[in-house]
């Protein structure tokens, strides 16, 4: 192969790989966009551990629940529905990233805490 | 590479390298902490590297030593997981890919960073049994493919230095 060949190649390359990352934008963005026009207000919350529910509590009353959780039941999240919104206020999980997720409301919104195993999620009925 | 003793002496060099890198990522402060799962991967600059340079066989190899140690220093068994379904599922297609030449060191990362991404959703939605978490595909998709850019571009910048071919 002699160097401007070599340089085509590249060329082509730098093109697919601009091809690869739009088409992957485009569908990203697609799929963000599918899920704020389908997604309704929810009307319960559902709590799964270890991927079994074991609660579902109504968004409409105002309420702050302990959880037991982990696979050992000796997680603890504080879940706490206010104003139609949920979300996990204290954790003792390591990384606290579901206490630092925001509220969610719409049907099909989720705060999972992975150490804990638990998800909790929205649902339209 | 003429003898195993040289190869067995790179990529111990470059899993060492992977380690110090992972250590320094979780040093930086989490830029991101709404949407977890993100991690921009420094390490993955010298897996592409051995993938390049040496093939996917090794370049898994290093992988896999990374893997287990990282599980072992910093993380758990739980991560581990994670991160195994993630590595396979990129490794599987940068392999491919590379052999393909279709896409510059760019494209290849790229690839394997949204694929990372989308092995370690499919093991949540196994682990956790919902598929509600699969709503985070799109954003790790999009944030999966800025860090696979960046690390394609230092992964570039690596090989151009230090020579593409296997010596």
């Amino acid at each position: 192969m002699n160097r401007s060949e070599q340089t085509d190649s590249v060329k082509q390359c730098r093109k697919r790989d601009r091809i690869l990352i739009a088409a992957i934008l485009l569908l990203a963005v697609m799929g963000i966009f599918a899920w704020l026009l389908f997604r309704q207000k929810g009307a319960v919350v559902e709590v799964s551990v270890n991927g079994e529910t074991v609660a579902e509590y109504s968004l409409s009353e105002d309420r702050q629940v302990e959880l037991s959780t982990g696979t050992d039941g000796q997680g603890r999240n504080t879940l706490v529905i206010r104003g139609g919104t949920a979300e996990v206020s204290d954790a003792n999980c390591p990384d606290g990233l579901c206490a630092e997720h925001r509220a969610v409301s719409r049907d099909g919104e989720s705060i999972v805490c992975l150490p804990n195993r638990l998800v909790i999620t929205v649902r339209g009925e | 590479m003429r003898n195993q003793t040289q190869r067995l002496t790179l990529l111990a060099l470059c899993a060492s390298a992977t380690l110090v890198l992972s250590y320094l990522e979780a040093l930086l402060p989490p830029l991101y902490a709404a949407i977890p799962g993100i991690k921009m991967g420094l390490p993955n600059v010298v897996i592409l590297f051995v993938l390049y340079r040496r093939g996917v066989r090794d370049a898994a190899a290093v992988s896999a030593v990374r893997l287990v140690a990282v599980a072992l220093l910093f993380g758990n068994v739980m991560t581990l997981a994670y991160s195994v379904a993630g590595a396979i599922l990129s490794l599987t297609v940068m392999g491919i890919l590379r052999r393909f030449n279709w896409f510059s060191p760019v494209g290849v990362s790229v690839a394997g960073g949204v694929c990372h991404n989308v092995g370690q959703i499919l093991v949540a939605m196994a682990l956790l049994k919902t598929e509600e978490i699969g709503y985070y595909m799109p954003v790790l998709a999009i944030t999966g493919t800025l860090a696979g850019i960046l690390v394609g571009l230092l992964g570039g910048l690596l090989l151009k230095q230090l020579g593409e071919r296997a010596d």
